[in-house]
């Protein structure tokens, strides 16, 4: 493709057309350097109000994201505890369990052991009482201990 | 103090002796591209002292390799133009409209037609020429009437010069197809 064409009737009309350009008004550089200076004059606040917003919205960010994990983490601390109390509480019941075991084998014992020594003590009457009844044969008695 | 690269340092270190004199040099050469975008005249200008007063304060900005001054002060006052156009609603960029496609006719072809210097085709396209939209109309102002170069263009526009091209060709098709009806 050509980049440079003749095309002299278009460039002809494009020049009729545009023969007649406006000027710029006489006061143009008055008028632009009052622009100017009012210009500065009102981007002094607009300025602050950028400077503000540029660090407004990093720091809402910031604070809203912080907030954000603060809470997902007080949910998932609290979801973990819901998950673990059922088995805490199985735990507990459990040792319970085995505490009451303990205590019944305990029991057990202590009762076997009484019953014991209520044996051995009936079975001391009841040797004291024969002892009392029976009369002894020294004699025997005597030759059973020399031999 | 005459070059621009004199006028730049003086910008660059805010002397409005350096404003006064870029103004000068280029003050009308804008004012007038903006006045080809922008019907009105006192919008014209206005959108001039904004080009001038953007330039000043992002001249540190300017890079002499990529353009000229006076390009890279089109190219603020493209954007400005554009801007108020568009925020004004009129008609910024236009559709091609299906029926110029169908027109069978090769680039020499349509040099040639629009280049048999007859004095009612002439005025025909200057007529043309108030239809046509605004950045359709600049690219025409800144290749044949300024005679800058596509790459120019390029930069003022913000585009590539490969699609300037067709750009181009698209209009002056649409011109024809118009001169024909």
């Amino acid at each position: 493709m050509n980049e440079t064409y003749k095309d002299t009737d278009l460039r002809e009309a494009l020049r009729r057309r545009y023969a007649d350009t406006p000027q710029l008004s006489a006061d143009f550089l008055i008028k632009m350097h009052h622009a100017s200076q009012s210009k500065n004059q009102d981007s002094q606040p607009k300025n602050n109000r950028r400077t503000l917003r540029r660090w407004l919205y990093p720091i809402t960010g910031i604070a809203a994201s912080i907030l954000l994990f603060l809470t997902s983490q007080l949910f998932l601390s609290n979801e973990k505890q819901q998950k673990e109390q059922p088995l805490i509480a199985e735990q507990i019941m459990q040792e319970q369990m085995m505490l009451c075991m303990d205590k019944d084998m305990n029991d057990k014992y202590e009762a076997f052991m009484a019953h014991q020594e209520e044996i051995r003590k009936k079975g001391e009457q009841y040797a004291a009482y024969v002892r009392q009844q029976i009369p002894v044969n020294t004699d025997i008695e005597m030759e059973i201990n020399n031999y | 103090m005459n070059t621009d690269a004199e006028i730049i340092e003086a910008v660059k270190g805010g002397r409005r002796q350096g404003q006064d004199l870029m103004v000068g040099r280029y003050g009308q050469e804008i004012f007038a591209m903006i006045a080809r975008l922008v019907p009105d005249v006192m919008d014209a200008e206005e959108l001039t002292q904004d080009t001038f007063l953007r330039a000043f304060s992002h001249i540190s900005t300017y890079d002499s390799k990529r353009a000229s001054l006076a390009t890279w002060l089109c190219r603020i006052a493209y954007r400005l133009a554009l801007d108020f156009l568009k925020r004004r609603r009129l008609c910024v960029v236009s559709m091609d409209h299906p029926e110029i496609w169908q027109v069978d006719i090769n680039d020499e072809q349509l040099e040639a037609e629009l280049s048999t210097g007859s004095e009612e085709r002439i005025q025909m396209l200057e007529k043309l020429l108030d239809d046509l939209p605004p950045d359709e109309r600049l690219l025409l102002t800144l290749h044949y009437f300024e005679n800058r170069s596509l790459d120019e263009c390029a930069f003022v526009m913000d585009a590539t010069s490969h699609a300037l091209a067709n750009r181009l060709y698209r209009i002056r098709k649409k011109l024809y197809n118009q001169l024909k009806k």
